[in-house]
């Protein structure tokens, strides 16, 4: 049972960051990055199964590949940026979380850009003029 | 009826596509972000499907965006660069052959409509036969005269008996070869044909 394996490890990283915070504030956000990579990459698998059947479900509903694949990509940016945002606020830096979260956003925005122009100009030609 | 029944169909699916989607997404100050992004999905998704049942051929910016090259993201550039090469030859040759195959029909029909104007015949068939380079190494032509057909209509209008045996149409041979010969002349005279195997084949013969 995976959930078994990570909730057993949430418990040893929080014990152990606990114990870290106080004597190496350092070493404790380390010990919270490397948990987040591990977790991670443990649903790195199940993520992939997750997105194969949604591609599976958009082929069959004929549906651009292009759009979906900017969808996933957004959606890989966000949980990505979560995870920096995560991390940093752990580890004290707001400043530094805060600048993460504005270019995750900029990013995100210029990916929809392109569905978003072409929503636009395809209501236009559909409208009478 | 079917097509409303497909649009509607895959509606739902990129509904629940979607919303599986928003299950996903990570809880935080980005996320009215991605509820964004996801939403634009579902209104071009939706818009695409309508699109398609209005107008099949419809040049909407929408449907401009399936000219994606390829989704392999495994390949390098210089493999991506070959394989679109590879289609693109294809596509080339697809053309090409497309175009010579009607070249080709039209000319076994330039060929059958000349051949039909000598004298003496009345159906032609033309198959034109070209090599790789798509010249054109033999024309072989069936032809029907109209001597044989009146022949035997006359024959038989007259009401000759069928046991009358009639000596060899000695006349009627030399006339075929005299049409067979006159054909060949026409061809040549017409295209200058060089090279170029004429094979006659007289039906009833």
């Amino acid at each position: 049972m995976e959930i078994g394996q990570i909730v057993g490890l949430a418990l040893v990283t929080t014990v152990m960051i606990l114990l870290l915070r106080q004597q190496k504030p350092v070493m404790a956000v380390l010990v919270s990055i490397v948990f987040s990579v591990i977790v991670l990459t443990m649903m790195m698998s199940k993520l992939d199964m997750i997105i194969q059947v949604m591609k599976d479900l958009n082929q069959k509903a004929e549906v651009n590949y292009f759009f979906f694949t900017t969808l996933l990509k957004i959606l890989g940016i966000a949980y990505l940026g979560e995870f920096a945002v995560a991390i940093c606020q752990d580890a004290g830096e707001q400043a530094v979380a805060k600048k993460v979260e504005f270019a995750v956003k900029i990013i995100i925005a210029v990916l929809a850009l392109p569905i978003m122009v072409a929503i636009l100009e395809s209501l236009m030609q559909l409208l009478p003029k | 009826m079917g097509v409303l029944a497909d649009v509607v169909r895959n509606v739902l699916v990129i509904v629940i596509v979607t919303s599986f989607m928003e299950l996903l997404l990570p809880d935080g100050t980005i996320k009215p972000f991605v509820r964004f992004a996801v939403g634009l999905f579902v209104i071009i998704a939706v818009l695409t499907q309508i699109t398609v049942l209005f107008d099949k051929n419809s040049s909407l910016p929408v449907t401009m965006w399936d000219a994606v090259i390829s989704n392999d993201t495994a390949l390098s550039d210089h493999e991506k660069k070959a394989r679109i090469e590879k289609q693109g030859q294809f596509i080339n040759e697809k053309i090409i052959n497309g175009a010579y195959q009607e070249v080709r029909s039209k000319m076994d029909g330039q060929i059958s409509a000349l051949v039909s104007l000598v004298p003496g015949v009345e159906e032609v068939k033309t198959d034109t036969l070209t090599d790789e380079n798509h010249n054109i190494r033999a024309i072989n032509l069936q032809v029907v005269l109209e001597n044989n057909n009146a022949g035997d209509k006359s024959q038989k209008d007259q009401g000759k008996p069928d046991n009358v045996s009639l000596p060899p149409d000695k006349p009627a041979q030399a006339n075929t070869k005299e049409i067979v010969n006159k054909i060949r002349q026409v061809i040549n005279n017409f295209y200058g044909f060089q090279g170029v195997e004429v094979n006659i084949t007289v039906e009833g013969e």
